[in-house]
């Protein structure tokens, strides 16, 4: 394996395996904080309880994103340091806000999750705004810096290759960068709402039916439900930007070889760079004319329109692409069977084949931001900053990085295997000391 | 050109986010050095103390390392870059330690049923407490030492490891080690009561030694390796840093040895901080002796005036926050139990 292969390797290893972490960092304050608001509201025992047992849990998620998040930072500039070097005097700022913007979560987090005893309920309560609206903020300042990657402005290039008129807040609000943000701020939200309906329904399908699980359940499936709308449309939007800004990108995603008026929209197959078809694949006429250009007519430019050089691997793309888009609506299907169920079929979230397409939904989720992210990153290939540095030239002189990137590898496993061994330890404990309190009650102890 | 008094606050910024790194983890990592170091009748309650003392604040404690890294890549790109690429094996070996460290604290105080896998996470936690500050050190102690070298094509050769393994970086990696249980020592005496704050005072005392033995060693060493540096250091302006470090470790000594445990914990405090800022000025104006001034590796002002904005606005909100944090859970109420279950 090549120098940049091993580096390639070890930051999209980093990356996936963080990007996990991050999105229930962002999320889990969310619904911390709707349980224990409906707690001191209703005043109802079994709210605080789903607050405090998952205020536990994302403990130790946060704690293994905070130090996947470290990695990510050192690895940065052990890995790219050249990329660094350039992009560090442009986009550096929205870094060092998300530093901050860590550093608040940090902090609120002990605050929620040592205080519950020291802290009045209020104020207690209060503490998780702070730290759900820090979540958010990072989401923000990481996708500004990585949107600059895609679209990267605020600055000039002289003739000798010099950065000169660097302007950092140009740079910050970078044409990509709206788009980006709130697609990932609902992917996190929609990721950990289903990662939380899909544990009561794995509770429930083994017959733990009380109100507990019915309402862990249910506030898990009603976040992801209620935001997922918004992120097909947020998806739509993206689709329009990045036909204007990385036309070659979107050409890849759609498996489109060819510059076409009235293009159809190809989904699933493989693309063939031989024949330049999508073998298998299945067109939809015109639609790829209207999604970009809210036209039928439209002309698509195709991967034809730019040198082979600089194409990012199609196979890659439009199969990462292609998954994201089933999935993703595939993911409305619960919520939808939900919506209609609520009032007039109530028995139907009973149903263990509900329980079951819930229990799926949450790793579903999940491949799908995997999916999401492996395009926009896959599909600015060969470039780390668009059109200006490739990544061959961003890969750092130091020599060794394979075995590093094999001791980082057992690092990740082992994490994840700890992590979720102790998260599952957990429930079973929690299951434990409530049936010796149930002992209790009934011997009249 | 870079407007000299931005680059002097951005460099100001980078040694103050060290500062605060090596106060509050330095306590941390030292915290982590008594475990493996627990001996005596109660090394169980010893181990306790520790874990209670850093539970609440150890995720924010270890930020700084952040803040550190965001500041240097954004001031001071070029300057991140030799270091990353000069030093990437040992930041490699200092990455793994925080990785080991961070995720093996949060596994054991979650593991409490399961003692054998508490042991070996408990292993994990403080051999990585140990590795990590030593390797943070002797970087220090290399890059000052002028161990990274340009490759002559406008980018860095890395050090190998025979370089960074060398009597100086070796000894500074040390002194970082000492200072980190030092500061951990010092300060648990405030937060235990006798016996458990007998043994901390000992251990305190022990450190201590270790700290004024390896600062020796490194200021004779630097005379040879790093002559600028000593330079600076002992006659130059460095110099007075120097005389008030040596009348503080000599005041912390004789306050520890008094009980006067809350000054006690400031002057160690006062201590760590003259060490550093007196590293700081017998390096200035070299970030990467003796190639690279921090004026050169600086941003554009542009850069600066926005980045140093940003700090000062978010320092507005962080540090009103971080007192907060500090004073629910190391305030004047320690009986409350701050348990998270």
């Amino acid at each position: 394996m090549s120098e940049l292969m091993a580096a390639r390797a070890q930051m999209g290893s980093s990356l996936a395996f963080h990007i996990i972490f991050s999105v229930l960092g962002i999320g889990m304050p969310l619904v911390l904080l709707i349980a224990e608001g409906l707690w001191l509201r209703t005043g109802k025992d079994v709210y605080r309880q789903l607050a405090r047992t998952w205020s536990k849990a994302f403990a130790v998620t946060f704690g293994i994103g905070a130090v996947s998040g470290t990695m990510l930072s050192f690895e940065l500039g052990l890995l790219w340091p050249r990329f660094m070097q350039f992009a560090g005097g442009i986009i550096g700022m929205p870094f060092s806000l998300e530093g901050f913007a860590f550093f608040i979560e940090a902090i609120f987090l002990a605050l929620y999750l040592y205080g519950w005893n020291r802290l009045s309920r209020r104020a207690h309560f209060i503490c998780g705004i702070p730290l759900v609206l820090s979540g958010f903020a990072s989401t923000f300042f990481i996708v500004s810096a990585n949107s600059w990657m895609n679209t990267p402005t605020g600055f000039t290039l002289d003739k000798d290759g010099r950065i000169t008129d660097i302007d950092p807040i140009a740079a910050m609000f970078n044409p990509a960068f709206f788009t980006e943000y709130f697609h990932m701020l609902f992917a996190a939200l929609v990721c950990t709402g289903f990662a939380v309906a899909a544990v009561y329904a794995a509770g429930m399908l083994k017959g733990r039916r009380d109100e507990y699980h019915r309402k862990g359940l249910a506030i898990g499936l009603a976040v992801a439900a209620i935001i997922l709308p918004i992120q097909l449309v947020t998806g739509d939007l993206i689709a329009v930007q990045v036909t204007r800004n990385q036309p070659l990108k979107l050409a890849t995603m759609e498996g489109l070889f060819h510059t076409t008026k009235s293009a159809p929209l190809t989904v699933f197959g493989i693309p063939n760079e031989e024949t330049q078809t999508v073998d298998g694949g299945i067109e939809i006429p015109y639609l790829l004319s209207i999604l970009a250009y809210n036209s039928p007519s439209a002309t698509v430019q195709g991967m034809d329109a730019f040198p082979k050089e600089n194409w990012p691997n199609p196979v890659m793309v439009h199969f990462a692409y292609d998954v994201m888009i089933t999935v993703g609506s595939g993911l409305m299907l619960p919520g939808l069977i939900a919506l209609f169920a609520w009032r007039r079929r109530p028995k139907w979230l009973e149903n263990r084949l509900f329980l079951l397409m819930l229990l799926l939904s949450g790793p579903a989720a999940f491949v799908c931001l995997e999916a999401g992210w492996v395009t926009t990153e896959s599909g600015r290939q060969p470039w780390a900053i668009y059109n200006i540095l490739r990544v061959e030239d961003s890969v750092t002189t130091a020599t060794g990085i394979l075995p590093w990137f094999g001791v980082f590898s057992v690092v990740y496993v082992l994490l994840m295997v700890f992590g979720a061994m102790i998260l599952l330890r957990m429930a079973s404990r929690r299951r434990a000391r409530l049936a010796i309190a149930q002992a209790q009650v009934v011997t009249g102890d | 050109m870079t407007d000299s008094t931005l680059v002097g606050l951005a460099a100001f910024s980078l040694i103050a986010g060290l500062s605060a790194y090596a106060v509050f983890a330095g306590a941390d990592f030292g915290g982590g050095v008594w475990e493996l170091f627990s001996f005596g009748p109660r090394r169980a309650e010893q181990r306790v103390a520790i874990d209670r003392a850093m539970g609440p604040v150890w995720e924010a404690n270890h930020v700084w390392i952040i803040f550190v890294i965001v500041v240097l890549f954004t001031a001071f790109p070029s300057a991140f870059a030799a270091i990353c690429i000069g030093l990437f094996g040992p930041l490699s070996l200092i990455l793994l330690g925080i990785v080991l460290r961070g995720a093996s604290f949060v596994f054991r105080a979650h593991a409490e049923d399961q003692p054998r896998l508490q042991h070996w996470f408990g292993f994990g936690f403080s051999i990585s407490s140990l590795v990590t500050p030593f390797a943070l050190g002797a970087s220090a102690g290399a890059i000052a030492a002028g161990a990274l070298k340009p490759d002559g094509k406008g980018g860095w050769l890395p050090i190998p490891w025979s370089e960074f393994f060398q009597p100086f970086p070796v000894i500074t990696g040390l002194l970082a080690v000492c200072i980190c249980a030092f500061l951990a020592a010092t300060f648990l005496t405030a937060e235990t009561v006798d016996p458990l704050r007998e043994d901390f005072r000992r251990r305190a005392m022990i450190a201590g030694g270790g700290v004024a033995l390896f600062g020796t060693l490194g200021l004779i060493l630097s005379v040879d390796t790093a002559p600028e540096l000593s330079h600076e250091l002992l006659h130059g302006r460095a110099l007075p840093l120097v005389v008030i470090g040596g009348v503080l470790a000599i005041a912390s000594f004789v306050i520890t040895l008094t009980g006067a445990y809350r000054l006690a914990r400031h002057v160690a405090v006062a201590f760590v901080l003259v060490v550093l800022w007196g590293w700081g000025a017998a390096q200035w104006p070299y970030i990467v002796t003796p190639f690279l001034t921090f004026q050169q590796a600086a941003s554009s002002d542009a850069m600066l005036v926005v980045f140093l904005s940003c700090l000062g606005a978010g320092a507005v909100i962080l540090v009103p926050s971080l007192y907060y944090l500090f004073r629910v859970f190391k305030g004047t109420r320690p009986e409350i139990e701050s348990d998270s279950a």
